[in-house]
């Protein structure tokens, strides 16, 4: 499904991506971890194409395309999420204008006609389920008030209403409770499917109780320097990074 | 109807310079050659009349437009000389709506003179709509009564060249508030000048506009805190888009003696490309020492975040400037006290291809 080669990017003139190297099938969960300044952040940026990012070599093919060619509305019409890490406020946007701009611009892209009021809001309800969301939040403007629990709520309620292919989780479990990581994580889960995949990017090792890896890779000085089954989670645990920084210092 | 020469007359005498703004009068009406009374219908709980007026003196006018410290007034004298009847209203409790249609000759400029008193005690609300596609200037005056309270809209449904001139007089206890709205007109300038002449009044003033293409929309109030203990408070907000161009000047006036006084003024701007302009150019002057009075004017572009973010859901560039520039003006709407008005300006701001 995800195809990455070699992939080099800049920010601000500064390199942060060196070399990475990673193909992810349908139906597989990828989780990425290191050191905070790995690069695991911009890799996320960069896949979903956030404008402030340069590549500077490599490629990345989703579905058979050119993802680094694609608008980020257009990857993600493709099947590309993102929840942030730390999602923006929009006030004056109301919930409900905003996933309904979204929903329709992708069955467009699709060919097919938008969604009608009444079948939306049929689908709102049934999501809202998914991840245990108020029907408050979903009135207001997005993300506006919201806690930073809330915040990472309303973007699994998002993937719920998208149905994207390819889940990247930016760092979804900074900032949450014991209880919200559980609701958050039991979301992301219900979700998957034999036809999507997820990159769960994460500094701890307790996400990965709920949401179980099929692979991890050690990000560290942008590039993958390892990569394990579950049990390398466990190992990063017990040692911390440094025997990373050790054994992989250029 | 003013006969060509006495309009060309009073044309020529508009004012130049940076009073202007981005209205280059001279340009603006540049093939204009008549004027006639724009088609006035009052419905509401209102008494409504026609008056004829003594044909104005152009010479007289002309030599006061382009006298110093008259340059403001122009539209009032323009209005004089374009047009010799005046439509008196009378708001009685409730709403009154004025329909304000042309028949619409670009080479024309219709002139709708409103003289609107607010008995006291009354609590009346007045939307001023105009339906035309020619020039057209509106001259509002109007009287705000002790303890009684307007709320005046100007909604624009479509528009060509659009000039308001609206003088206010308030007495003590009185409130006004008043919405100004452009989002169509190629050439648009809206003149407030409000007296506050009693204790106790109060005055709010939301605006928002938006200017596509290479139109214009310049804003210009004027409050003058004549007596102290009163209040106003101003939002205006604007959108420029492609090559327009837009402004805001507000000039409060707090003389010495008007104690008590607080005055707020805010302004946005927001350019949404190279090649837009905003012009703003906010003024106090407070002669006074014990008041509260604050000015605020920035310009800025869309957030580059909440762009990202939008169209990482899919939501096409296009799409996503369009939503987030009504959320930016949706906050002046917030203000406008009639329920039905704000819904109806919420929903054609927010009208895009995806939510339809």
């Amino acid at each position: 499904m995800l195809h990455i080669e070699n992939l080099h990017a800049t920010v601000e003139g500064k390199e942060i991506l060196r070399g990475i190297n990673l193909d992810i099938k349908a139906g597989e969960t990828h989780a990425i971890m290191g050191p905070n300044g790995s690069g695991k952040s911009t890799l996320s940026a960069v896949l979903a194409g956030h404008p402030a990012y340069t590549i500077t070599q490599g490629q990345v093919t989703f579905n058979g395309k050119n993802l680094l060619d694609m608008k980020p509305e257009d990857r993600a019409n493709e099947g590309l999420f993102l929840s942030f890490q730390y999602p923006v406020e929009i006030p004056g946007v109301s919930m409900t204008n905003f996933l309904r701009a979204a929903l329709n611009g992708k069955r467009k892209y699709q060919g097919l006609e938008p969604l009608s009021a009444a079948d939306f809001l049929k689908l709102m309800r049934e999501k809202k389920k998914i991840v245990e969301i108020d029907s408050n939040l979903t009135n207001r403007s997005v993300n506006e008030g919201f806690s930073g629990g809330e915040k990472k709520k309303n973007e699994i309620f998002q993937m719920a209403m998208l149905e994207p292919t390819l889940r990247i989780l930016d760092e979804t479990d900074s900032g949450l409770d014991i209880d919200a990581l559980r609701i958050v994580a039991q979301g992301v889960t219900k979700l998957k499917s034999d036809n999507n995949s997820t990159i769960v990017i994460t500094h701890y090792q307790r996400l990965l109780d709920y949401i179980v890896p099929d692979y991890i890779h050690i990000l560290y000085h942008g590039r993958i320097v390892l990569t394990g089954d579950k049990s390398l989670a466990l190992d990063l645990e017990k040692r911390g990074y440094d025997w990373i920084k050790e054994q992989f210092k250029d | 109807m003013a006969a060509k020469s006495s309009l060309a007359a009073m044309i020529a005498s508009a004012p130049h310079g940076e009073y202007q703004l981005y209205t280059n009068i001279a340009k603006a009406f540049s093939g204009i050659e008549n004027s006639a009374d724009a088609h006035v219908v009052a419905d509401g709980n209102c008494t409504f009349q026609k008056q004829n007026v003594a044909s104005a003196d152009v010479d007289t006018l002309s030599e006061l437009a382009r006298s110093k410290g008259q340059e403001e007034r122009f539209f009032d004298y323009l209005a004089c000389v374009a047009s010799c009847s005046t439509n008196e209203i009378k708001l009685g409790n409730g709403r009154t709506t004025i329909m304000l249609t042309t028949d619409s000759q670009s080479n024309k400029i219709s002139v709708a003179r409103l003289s609107v008193s607010i008995p006291q005690n009354t609590q009346a609300e007045l939307v001023i709509r105009q339906q035309n596609q020619a020039p057209l200037l509106v001259q509002l005056v109007v009287n705000v009564g002790k303890n009684a309270s307007v709320a005046l809209m100007f909604i624009e449904d479509s528009a060509d060249k659009l000039f308001t001139r609206t003088t206010i007089s308030q007495s003590a206890d009185s409130h006004t508030y008043l919405f100004l709205q452009n989002t169509q007109s190629v050439i648009a300038r809206n003149e407030v000048d409000v007296q506050l002449l009693g204790e106790g009044a109060s005055l709010e003033m939301g605006g928002i506009y938006r200017a596509d293409q290479d139109h214009k929309v310049d804003n210009v109030t004027t409050v003058r805190h004549l007596v102290g203990n009163c209040s106003s408070n101003q939002l205006f907000k604007g959108i420029a888009n492609d090559e327009s161009k837009i402004s805001f000047s507000g000039l409060i006036v707090v003389p010495q003696g008007s104690q008590k006084t607080m005055a707020s003024q805010v302004n946005r701007h927001m350019l949404n490309s190279e090649k837009a302009h905003a012009y703003a150019k906010p003024q106090l002057e407070i002669y006074a020492d014990d008041v509260k009075c604050s000015h605020g004017a920035t310009t800025g572009q869309l957030d580059a975040t909440q762009l990202f973010y939008m169209q990482q859901r899919g939501i096409d560039e296009n799409t996503a400037r369009q939503l987030l520039s009504a959320a930016f003006l949706s906050e002046v709407l917030a203000k406008i006290p009639a329920e039905d008005i704000r819904t109806e300006l919420t929903n054609s701001l927010t009208k895009t291809d995806e939510i339809e």
